[in-house]
């Protein structure tokens, strides 16, 4: 009987309504026109041209950098995220909350800004050990959070049950505990592994050449736009792989049911040598660069040359496109996340997957695609902010589908027929209920998509308008040639009004996700 | 407030349990429960009635008005029939007034003559349900029993022509369930409200219902008084799933039925047997009693010893080994019990029901 609220909520609720399942079409079908109008352009060049440019030298170079560097990052971030979120979990430590928001603090800062924040101090910083140090710090909370909440719902009586039958403790970690947290560690490291391949802005700081690098500088060398277009679509494949990697590890999570495991207390010499664990991230991704950026911003010769007008104009652009963005990713997601959240089926599936299509897709490559689209199909759009927002839309709108379709899909159905049997109409009904109960998830979902838009690096100079600059576009063309303190106030004011709000957005979900 | 009417009526779709040809006529004012065990069709009954799910025949009516036929279904909002659901859904954003008041018009901002009635009447059902210091409390502050009050509340805002009860005690620990139950049966009582109770619980739908309506995959099989469910169920199933039975082999002859209990006055139930055929005997377990009063070798009784003794503080469930072998279940009030192994005579203080073999 009480399978009855989940199955069925209403005998008419089985299919969904046509309307819904046209608009969410819809949404999907302009999610997928990067990727497929990408494969359409690359295609064309024909396979002899793609084989061509792959054997280049070149090529060879780009991609073994990237795979190399997306290994190493991944693993180093799978080792220190596992080994933060042991010590958060099974350690009293001191301010145990404080902690944990700490560990999630480089997820706010994008990673072309730690960048700027270290070359600020040692500007010969540069080449693959820097990029890979960097690229740890920033990702390992991917690895650290849901590994964290998996060691919650682990047993870990089972640890001292095999301790108590004669194993050491690390021969008992992988034996009993390891398997528990596989699932979130895979999962997590594959998205350490998906942001590592899309990375753009810190490589090309580093100056190590990756093939996100290779295409920016394909496509600025504007004779060859095949090349990058071929480059482009390597780098969705490898996307791809590593997305369908994740997805499978997901699948896996198992859903324990158990008393949580109290952290043990240790004595405080060994606490010393252990949170520095927890705390290299955070200082590396976070501190020592806004460290760097202060001690330039506070120089006589920045304040001095500060452009306010400029300043103002990117700020006014940057708040510009993130608004409307949110918007237009909002209303995209909708329509995806209404069907997915009460519907099942293949077509629900399908519509939902391409709608998480942004997820896997690196920024540039969405940029670059929608370079080609636009001149192809709609010319008089191109360098139009239009397109501008909408690749921020289809580059963004998984964050909005994901958090309103657990909003949407935690309003249960059978509220809406008991607000009916009260004597209330279903729009009515809608109104009073759903939407109420709703609105905070829709908020946070255009939220998260107006922060990331501000972040955006490669996308936003491959399609900005002329004469229109983000702070993140400011930031980046002063860094890249080495001009750190005019870059200063573009940096601060992205940290004021994108990075600060991100750390309060994912101090409040990590918190509220931890005291479920 | 006249008359609540299902009609041969018939819930038909693909992948839930349906409903075929239900009929009950509900007086106004009554309280019937709707007995099943879990995934009977009860439920899909108690939706259909709600009018969230179509008839695909047959009809529902309250007096004159028809709210459900295949030709069309009047909705939820419109019928007149309350909702009580299992697991109370609160509405999560509301505080419990604004939860009893949701079906009240004049919004609760709104102030002016409307506004005052309104807030009269959430105090009132508020008073009713024993709540009034709560009015202004979140519904996750609230116990189990606590958020069933504020949902009966709640449907009963609007004053429906009809109350619909899903399991509503199902959640609550036992101690609590049993003084809840009785509580809102007594509300609805007063109230004058016509109820229909969901519920697998038998000892619920017998103390509680003024009827009981038996339902089986979707079918009715018995509605009925809890007596007439309980003493003349309409077929054995029934008589199996509403109490303890204990079931003896035995023949037929000029109304009684001779098995190892003796010959045992019975009336036979769906069929007519004739003397001499093979029938099954069923009887409860406290219709069999020690009668030392009777001599051995009559008819209608038996030897037997004690073999086992399960003791529940007011009543204990007795084993009984007879001389033939067979093993019967007895229930005696635990005021003097006797020992295992004591040898007794038993007798069957009432008519069996005797069913076809």
């Amino acid at each position: 009987m009480t399978t009855l609220a989940r199955t069925r909520p209403t005998g008419t609720d089985t299919r969904p309504p046509l309307g819904l399942v046209m608009l969410a079409t819809i949404a999907a079908a302009a999610a997928a026109i990067p990727l497929v109008y990408l494969v359409v352009r690359a295609g064309g060049t024909g396979l002899e041209s793609i084989i061509q440019t792959l054997s280049r030298g070149r090529v060879l170079e780009y991609s073994m950098n990237t795979l190399g560097l997306a290994l190493a990052t991944t693993f180093s971030a799978l080792v220190l995220g596992a080994a933060i979120a042991v010590v958060l979990t099974r350690i009293r430590v001191p301010f145990p909350r404080t902690w944990l928001l700490l560990s999630a603090l480089p997820l706010a800062v994008p990673s072309y800004l730690a960048g700027y924040g270290w070359l600020v101090s040692i500007p010969t910083l540069s080449g693959f050990v820097p990029s890979w140090l960097l690229l740890t710090a920033v990702t390992v909370p991917y690895v650290t959070l849901p590994v964290a909440a998996a060691l919650r719902s682990a047993t870990g009586d089972l640890e001292g049950v095999a301790r108590s039958l004669g194993r050491g403790p690390i021969g008992a970690f992988f034996v009993a505990t390891w398997p528990q947290i596989r699932p979130a560690a895979i999962a997590g490291s594959l998205l350490v592994a998906l942001y590592s391949l899309s990375e753009f802005g810190l490589v090309a700081m580093m100056r190590y050449p990756t093939l996100t690098w290779g295409i920016n500088s394909a496509y600025s060398a504007s004779f060859d736009r095949a090349q990058a277009a071929t480059l482009a679509l390597l780098l969705v494949v490898m996307a791809l792989v590593v997305v369908a990697g994740e997805r499978g590890a997901r699948r896996q999570l198992p859903s324990t049911v158990a008393r949580a495991v109290r952290p043990r207390p240790i004595g405080r010499g060994m606490l010393i040598a252990l949170l520095p664990v927890v705390a290299v991230a955070p200082v590396v991704g976070v501190f020592v660069p806004l460290a760097g950026l202060a001690t330039r911003l506070v120089q006589a010769d920045t304040l001095r040359a500060i452009d306010v007008p400029r300043l103002l104009a990117a700020v006014g652009a940057t708040l510009g496109v993130a608004v409307a963005a949110a918007v237009v990713a909002t209303l995209l997601a909708l329509p995806i996340a209404a069907l997915a959240s009460r519907y099942r089926g293949r077509l629900v599936t399908a519509i939902e997957s391409v709608g998480y299509l942004g997820h896997a897709l690196p920024g540039i490559v969405v940029g670059l695609s929608l370079v080609f689209f636009a001149l192809a199909v709609v010319p008089a759009l191109y360098q139009s902010v239009v397109v501008l927002v909408f690749a921020y839309a289809v580059l963004f709108m998984p964050k909005a589908i994901g958090t309103m379709r657990a909003g949407l899909g935690d309003v249960p159905p059978r509220l809406i027929a008991v607000a009916r049997t009260t004597g209330v109409s279903p729009l009515a009904a809608w109104w009073r209920v759903t939407v109420p109960l709703a609105l905070p998830a829709v908020g946070v979902g255009a939220l998260l998509v107006a922060i990331a838009t501000m972040k955006e690096l490669p996308a936003t100079l491959l399609l900005r308008p002329t004469g229109i600059n983000t702070l993140a576009t400011e930031l980046w063309n002063r860094t890249v040639v080495f001009e750190f303190g005019a870059a200063a106030p573009y940096a601060a004011l992205l940290v004021l009004v994108a990075a600060v709000p991100a750390m309060i957005l994912s101090g409040v979900r990590t918190t509220a996700k931890e005291e479920l | 407030m006249s008359e609540f009417v299902v009609e041969n009526a018939s819930v038909d779709y693909g992948l839930t349990v349906g409903v075929a040809d239900v009929s009950l006529r509900v007086n106004s004012g009554e309280l019937v429960a709707v007995l099943g065990p879990s995934g009977c069709g009860k439920t899909t009954l108690l939706l259909a009635i709600a009018g969230l799910l179509p008839l695909s025949s047959g009809r529902i009516a309250v007096g004159e008005r028809e709210l459900s036929s295949p030709s069309g279904t009047v909705p939820p909002e419109k019928r007149g029939v309350g909702w009580v659901p299992q697991e109370a859904s609160l509405f999560p954003h509301l505080s419990v007034g604004e939860n009893i008041g949701f079906a009240l018009s004049g919004g609760a901002r709104r102030g002016g003559a409307r506004g005052r009635e309104r807030s009269a009447r959430i105090t009132e059902l508020a008073e009713l349900v024993g709540l009034e210091g709560l009015v202004g409390r979140a519904p996750n502050q609230l116990s189990g029993g606590q958020a069933q009050r504020v949902a009966l509340a709640r449907a009963l805002a609007p004053r429906p022509d009809v109350l619909l009860l899903d399991e509503p005690f199902a959640a609550l620990d036992t101690q609590l369930r049993v003084g809840l139950r009785r509580e809102v049966a007594e509300l609805l009582r007063e109230q004058g409200t016509t109820s229909l109770l969901v519920t697998h619980d038998q000892e619920e739908a017998l103390t509680l219902a003024d009827r009981v309506a038996v339902i089986r995959d979707g079918r009715l099989e018995q509605f009925g008084t809890p007596e007439e469910v309980y003493q003349q169920p309409a077929s054995d199933w029934v008589a199996r799933f509403v109490g303890d039975v204990v079931e003896l082999e035995g023949e037929w002859r000029h109304g009684r039925v001779s098995c190892a209990l003796g010959a045992v006055e019975a009336a036979a139930v769906g069929f007519t047997p004739r003397d001499g055929e093979r029938v099954r005997l069923m009887l409860r377990p406290e219709w069999i009693v020690p009668r030392p009063d009777l001599l051995a070798r009559a008819a209608a009784g038996a030897d037997a010893r004690v073999s086992g003794i399960s003791y529940a503080g007011h009543d204990a469930m007795l084993t009984c080994d007879l001389v033939t072998g067979t093993r019967v279940r007895m229930r005696l009030p635990a005021v003097e019990l006797p020992q295992v192994g004591e040898e007794l005579r038993l007798a069957v203080q009432r008519p069996g029901l005797a069913f076809a073999a």
